[in-house]
């Protein structure tokens, strides 16, 4: 097909949420009153049209045509050697990536529509909601850094505002701010590290600043994991961008406040895409990353760190969606682990049924806080498997995907991830690694019993409306059979992965084994009702608070960061910067109030000094 | 024809320094009824006074160069003033008529 097709259809991608954010924001401020109707048809509709769009380039992509394929719209920015256009660059990652956003996103705008149904900001919702697909679609989309960035903070953007959708509770608003502040301080470290790859290499375009970077910091027996050079600099701002996005330590602790929003927003932004944007911006730049094996380093450190701190603080949790959100948080962590480990492909594989398994855990999530009248603490629930079989039935099989059993989508991914731990002879991570999906099984398990076969004590009020069953359904199966991985992306970074080595039968065995046993070990926990029971003052309780804090993360930023800034604020209440400026102030007052004095409005006082002027002067010519 | 003998006034010297004096003295205390009155009626009065001094001064010149011009300007000076006065006694008494008062403080309005 010709170039021009593949380009229109390529930019109708992001251009039509787009269109349609625009004209639910617009439409009431020309106090245009869209019909209920009429907001779902255009919100979901574009999403629809958007997916379908991808869907045709997948099939264009996938017929043998070439591997990528860029296309470039427009002049953005050009200033003297600075020049930033509009353009797009698809190849398989992107592909993968706009088809997630569309086909999931495509099925949480219609779930919404059943979800928010009551809500009386109903249009608002949808209007941030296809502002952030387009966003989201601009950042994978973008064929240079700039775009990219516009994109991410766009996305940033967007997540604050349906955080904070429901305005009228201070707590969402506190959550929304953290969110963004804290992904902010990520965002600085990015936009440094753009400015330190232009300022070295003189380019943002993607593909050109991997070339470069290639030929101007070779990679050779001197590069070792203790140099500390320019390429490595670079990395690790934008790692800093990755990390505060896709909410890995040290930054992590504003995603499980997140959950204040609704629970579509939370599946779609908080699970499946946005804060995934990290890992994919590390694997959009892998042939950066890779010069460095420092930054390779703390990209997989921070990824075993984060899981094992996410999943460990998972199991403790009292909130179906801060459980859901720390095991985001450690899933994620899962994929840098992945992408520190040079399995580029194994962690797009991971983020791409991440975000099938997670998107239904956490509208299933909303379907059992919608029937069970905004519930969210898993011991008030109970027994629900025989009152809301299809939710429990699609919450096992987002449990089991995320618990990684055999044949469900995750157990491909999360397999491939241990398998390229052990190639690259990464050993103690790949312990870490068995131990993170030992309690990842656990504690979604723990998750799946309590909700539906523990002590019953509320009633469910309400039946999940069609709306909401027809995505749930389609995502159950996507978590079924969504584990195979695409050809394409294992095309796409062939050149940087080994051939994988067969390992033995013992290794395979255990690592199925591992999830089953926490399953069986979580069974027998839950009948010996050990979860929700009080804990004996102790130890045991210490360590069961310090996890339910999430680490004690906020507790030790609260000492850290925030009081002494506080405290230094309160010192310099009168801001010394400001004497200056009052001291100025108070000048010109003095100096008016003087002068003030002869502009009495007395002619007669005029006159005097028009006289007293005139006989001085005269006195003066006078006598000289 | 019995030639009258023209009678020869003697004319009385005045130095040229008292009329300059004189003059000063004059246009100060105009000056200074200006700025002290409050009545417009005695500000009107005190720039008669000091119109009056430069006309003095005016005399002086002209018996002091021996040329008339100065005792012309001063018939013109004269004339100045008695319209001065007409036109300004007319306007003060209008203003009496509206506002009741001729203190000139009250009716200052340059600072409101």
């Amino acid at each position: 097909m010709d170039h021009q097709y593949i380009s229109n259809l390529l930019l109708a991608v992001p251009l039509l949420p787009l269109f349609t954010a625009l004209v639910l924001i617009l439409a009431p401020l020309f106090s245009i009153n869209l019909p209920k109707i009429a907001t779902s048809v255009l919100a979901v509709g574009s999403i629809a049209t958007a997916a379908l769009c991808s869907l045709l380039l997948n099939s264009q992509l996938t017929n043998g045509l070439d591997a990528n394929f860029s296309s470039i719209y427009g002049n953005w920015i050009h200033v003297d050697e600075f020049s930033v256009s509009f353009g797009f660059y698809l190849d398989s990652l992107s592909l993968v990536m706009i088809s997630i956003i569309t086909g999931v996103g495509f099925l949480i705008h219609l779930y919404s529509v059943g979800f928010m149904d009551q809500d009386k900001d109903y249009q608002r919702y949808f209007a941030y909601l296809n502002l952030f697909v387009a966003a989201m679609l601009i950042l994978v989309l973008a064929d240079n850094l700039l775009l990219l960035f516009l994109g991410w903070e766009g996305v940033g953007l967007c997540s604050y505002l349906l955080i904070g959708f429901w305005h009228d509770n201070t707590n969402n608003n506190l959550a929304a701010n953290k969110a963004f502040i804290m992904t902010r301080i990520g965002d600085t470290g990015m936009a440094i590290g753009l400015f330190l790859l232009f300022f070295q290499l003189g380019t943002l375009d993607i593909q050109l600043i991997q070339i470069n970077a290639a030929a101007l910091w070779p990679l050779d027996e001197n590069n070792t994991v203790f140099s500390f050079d320019m390429v490595t600099i670079c990395c690790l701002l934008l790692l800093s961008g990755a990390v505060g996005k896709s909410g890995q330590v040290p930054l992590q602790s504003w995603l499980p406040d997140a959950m204040a929003g609704p629970t579509p927003v939370s599946a779609l932004i908080h699970a499946a895409t946005m804060v995934t944007a990290g890992v994919y911006l590390i694997a959009r730049l892998h042939g950066l990353f890779e010069l460095s094996p420092l930054a390779m380093q703390c990209v997989s450190a921070v990824g075993a760190v984060t899981l094992f701190i996410a999943a460990s603080a998972a199991l403790v949790q009292n909130d179906v969606k801060r459980i859901l959100a720390y095991s985001t948080i450690s899933q994620i962590g899962y994929m840098f682990l992945a992408l520190g480990a040079g399995a580029f492909s194994a962690a797009i594989f991971h983020l791409m049924t991440h975000a099938f398994f997670k998107a239904l855990l956490f509208l299933s999530a909303g379907a059992l806080i919608y029937c069970m009248h905004h519930e969210h603490n898993i011991f008030r629930m109970g027994g629900l498997a025989k009152k809301l079989p299809l939710v429990c039935v699609c919450f096992f099989i987002g449990c089991a995907a995320l618990a990684s059993l055999p044949l469900m989508s995750g157990f491909f991914s999360k397999e491939l991830i241990l398998e390229s731990l052990l190639d690259e002879h990464m050993y103690g991570y790949w312990v870490v690694a068995i131990v993170g999906a030992f309690m990842t099984a656990f504690y979604s398990f723990r998750l799946f019993f309590v909700i539906f076969y523990g002590k019953n004590n509320k009633e469910p009020d309400t039946q999940p409306s069609k709306s909401m069953i027809i995505p749930l359904s389609v995502l159950a199966l996507l978590a079924l059979f969504g584990g195979i991985q695409p050809q394409g992306l294992i095309d796409l970074f062939t050149t940087t992965e080994n051939t994988t080595e067969t390992h033995s039968i013992g290794i395979v065995i255990f690592t199925i084994a591992v999830p089953l046993c926490a399953v069986a070990f979580s069974w027998f926990q839950f009948k010996r009702k050990v979860f929700g029971s009080d804990i004996k003052p102790g130890v045991l309780k210490q360590i069961h608070k310090f996890l339910y804090s999430g680490w004690a993360f906020d507790w030790f930023y609260q000492r850290v960061f925030i009081r002494p800034f506080i405290e230094n604020t309160y010192f310099n209440r009168n801001d010394v910067i400001d004497l200056f400026y009052k001291a100025l102030t108070s000048i010109s007052q003095w100096l008016h109030r003087f002068f003030n004095q002869f502009q009495n409005g007395q002619l007669r006082w005029y006159g005097s000094s028009l006289v007293l002027f005139c006989t001085a002067a005269l006195t003066y010519l006078i006598t000289s | 024809m019995i030639l009258e003998q023209p009678m020869i006034i003697e004319q009385i010297m005045i130095p040229e320094q008292a009329m300059l004096f004189f003059s000063l003295a004059l246009f100060s205390i105009g000056v200074f009824g200006v700025l002290v009155r409050r009545n417009l009626l005695f500000i009107l009065i005190s720039i008669e006074i000091m119109l009056n001094a430069v006309a003095v001064l005016f005399v002086a010149a002209s018996s002091y160069h021996n040329n008339s011009d100065g005792q012309i300007m001063y018939l013109l000076v004269l004339t100045l003033a008695a319209s001065e006065a007409a036109v300004g006694l007319g306007l003060v008494i209008q203003m009496y008529r509206r506002m009741h008062t001729l203190d000139v403080d009250q009716l200052s309005s340059m600072k409101e």
